[in-house]
């Protein structure tokens, strides 16, 4: 109880730098799972179109999640 | 055909076994719950509330950081779903005219891949698991084997169908022999 008292009285001071930090890491994590994906689309093959095109919507929607991301970012 | 499954000459896929649709369901529920968490901040007292706001400085626009952070949760959690839905979607029994292959996938990587001749099966068990499993139709098929090896597919959508689909080409090679 008291690190929580001590958290909310210190507090914490956010910076764009710190959430650069926050933004890079997460972006790492991506590019992490688009290698994963990438092993992934490689041993299935455009034969399972099924499993391609989920990979596919897959960094479809990541691409617009980091624009977003990106945007919020700018406009802090 | 995945690169890895390499089909016999002559060797025809008849029916391909997945979990049902309803677990794919359970196990990605919550991420659509932590996705809209955030929203439910103003459900926490209010007293409560000021002092987390109070406890965070920065400066710039409210709405973009609470944006800007809901975006990363966001990013996290479609990766996270999308981990899920390999994991179903791979997690996959074919049936074919002269074997079944029984792919399990645990997690990105790991798979194993094993296969057994229908001249090799000793009995299939089906068992629907309660109430729900049988409006829905969902349930355990297990396959034991000549080799006293027992092969279970959990959460087999259409489990009776799949126990069909065995029986008659267990039936029809067992009578005709493995030709087609």
């Amino acid at each position: 109880m008291n690190s929580i008292n001590g958290f909310l009285s210190n507090g914490i001071s956010l910076s764009k730098p710190l959430l650069m930090i926050i933004f890079a890491l997460a972006f790492l994590f991506w590019l992490i799972m688009s290698a994963v994906f990438v092993f992934h689309w490689r041993n299935y093959g455009m034969k399972e179109r099924f499993v391609a095109l989920a990979d596919g919507i897959y960094f479809l929607v990541s691409v617009v999640l980091i624009a977003l991301v990106i945007g919020f970012y700018t406009a802090i | 055909m995945s690169n890895w499954l390499h089909l016999e000459e002559s060797e025809k896929i008849i029916y391909i076994a997945r979990k049902h649709w309803f677990v794919f369901l359970c196990e990605t529920f919550f991420i659509f719950i932590f996705a809209i968490l955030p929203f439910f901040f103003h459900l926490i007292p209010e007293n409560f509330r000021m002092m987390l706001l109070d406890s965070v400085r920065f400066e710039g626009s409210g709405v973009a950081l609470f944006l800007f952070f809901w975006g990363v949760w966001l990013f996290l959690l479609w990766i996270i779903f999308v981990t899920f839905w390999t994991d179903y979607y791979l997690d996959v029994w074919y049936v074919t005219n002269h074997r079944i292959i029984d792919v399990e996938q645990r997690g990105l990587f790991n798979r194993t891949v094993s296969s057994f001749r229908f001249d090799q099966i000793q009995d299939v068990t089906v068992e629907i698991p309660g109430l729900l499993a049988t409006v829905i139709d969902f349930g355990t098929v297990k396959i034991r084997t000549a080799s006293e090896e027992t092969f279970k597919f959990k959460t087999a959508a259409h489990p009776s169908q799949l126990k069909e689909k065995i029986m008659a080409e267990h039936h029809r090679v067992h009578y005709e022999g493995d030709r087609n």
